[in-house]
């Protein structure tokens, strides 16, 4: 454990915030694009599978953490929205054709706080340095 | 009579593989955005480790090698240039040849209390 | 008509006997040789301390690179210490040298 793992550590950060990022632009842009289903980012502490979770258990390992890391992008399984549409060209018997469950609203939500998150990864990466370099300071 | 110990030597040495460490990675950073690109990085601290078993002359002559890493993971258009990843391994590679150099710049400066000097 | 020296700053004569100064204060009986060949061990395991940790920072291998600098830091100060009671060591041993009988 030391300054250098902290790099490592807000960098994870960073790739987990920008993967949530692309998901949710990627719903926006599908938010009109009929049959599609939305996604979702699931993130875990990185280092939480179950060799780990048991490693710690029996007192092997005392690190705080590796970061944070995608554990996976899901698909969202709620019912889509029915929209009566008979001249759409994907419009089934009936006349209706299955949109997108993609909120605007929460969508952004999303992104601002994945932007957020990424500006807080940045800024602890860079007192990271800093620290580091002040630390080295001491040698002049 | 030899002024610089096998320790000083060793990081000389780390000091110019973290230096083409450097180049390397702003060559990864350059190309992020082009197709097919595979990253490279410098090899140099796994030679020196056996090196130092050899004394002052073997870490002399340790191995700066440039390598072609080829496990990161492919973006969709071939490359696997990561921009976040690469810009903290370029902080962290920075970082370490600071410290390199004010640890190497210490001992001089030991050596030099030793003798009497300042 | 009061003295102006107050009579109880007057120390006693064991004081300011030579060898006196240990027994007055609580450090142990050690002359400046004890100390001298003290400081000296303890520079050498310093400056191979830093030595080991240089070459981990070299190699790669230094999970903290904090302590790798405190390590050199203890090893510079511990140099400029020994230098500094060589230097007043020779300086005292030159003004008994020259002290006229």
């Amino acid at each position: 454990m030391g300054l250098f793992d902290a790099l490592d550590i807000s960098a994870s950060g960073l790739i987990a915030e920008r993967t949530r990022m692309d998901v949710t632009s990627h719903n926006l842009a599908n938010a009109q694009s009929s049959g599609y289903k939305r996604q979702d980012v699931v993130l875990r502490e990185s280092g939480g599978g179950f060799a780990n979770v048991l490693g710690q258990a029996i007192g092997a390992s005392g690190d705080a953490g590796r970061g944070v890391e995608v554990a996976a992008v899901t698909t969202d399984q709620s019912e889509q929205r029915r929209v009566y549409d008979p001249g759409h060209p994907d419009a089934d018997a009936q006349g209706y054709v299955r949109l997108p469950n993609v909120n605007a609203v929460s969508e952004m939500t999303d992104l601002i706080s994945a932007s957020r998150a990424y500006e807080a990864n940045v800024t602890a990466m860079n007192t990271a340095k800093q620290m580091f370099s002040k630390t080295l300071e001491l040698l002049k | 009579m030899d002024l610089f110990d096998t320790t000083q030597t060793a990081l000389e040495r780390a000091m110019s593989g973290t230096s083409a460490r450097q180049a390397a990675l702003a060559q990864n950073l350059a190309n992020a955005n082009t197709p097919g690109y595979q990253r490279k990085d410098v090899d140099f601290q796994g030679a020196l480790r056996s090196a130092l078993a050899g004394g002052k002359s073997a870490v002399e002559r340790s191995s700066i090698q440039t390598v072609t890493d080829t496990s990161a993971a492919l973006r969709a258009d071939g490359s696997n240039v990561d921009p976040e990843r690469e810009g903290s391994i370029i902080a962290r590679a920075g970082l370490e040849h600071d410290a390199l150099v004010s640890v190497a710049t210490t001992r001089n400066s030991i050596l030099r209390a030793a003798m009497g000097i300042g | 008509m009061t003295p102006v020296i107050d009579p109880s700053f007057v120390t006693s004569g064991a004081e300011w006997q030579i060898g006196g100064a240990g027994q007055a204060g609580s450090a142990p009986a050690s002359g400046f040789g004890n100390v001298l060949s003290g400081q000296i061990s303890k520079l050498a395991d310093l400056q191979t301390q830093a030595a080991d940790a240089s070459q981990q920072l070299a190699t790669g291998q230094a999970t903290d690179p904090t302590a790798v600098v405190m390590a050199v830091e203890r090893a510079q100060l511990a140099m400029q210490l020994a230098g500094q009671l060589r230097t007043k060591g020779v300086e005292a041993l030159n003004d008994i040298l020259h002290t006229q009988v």
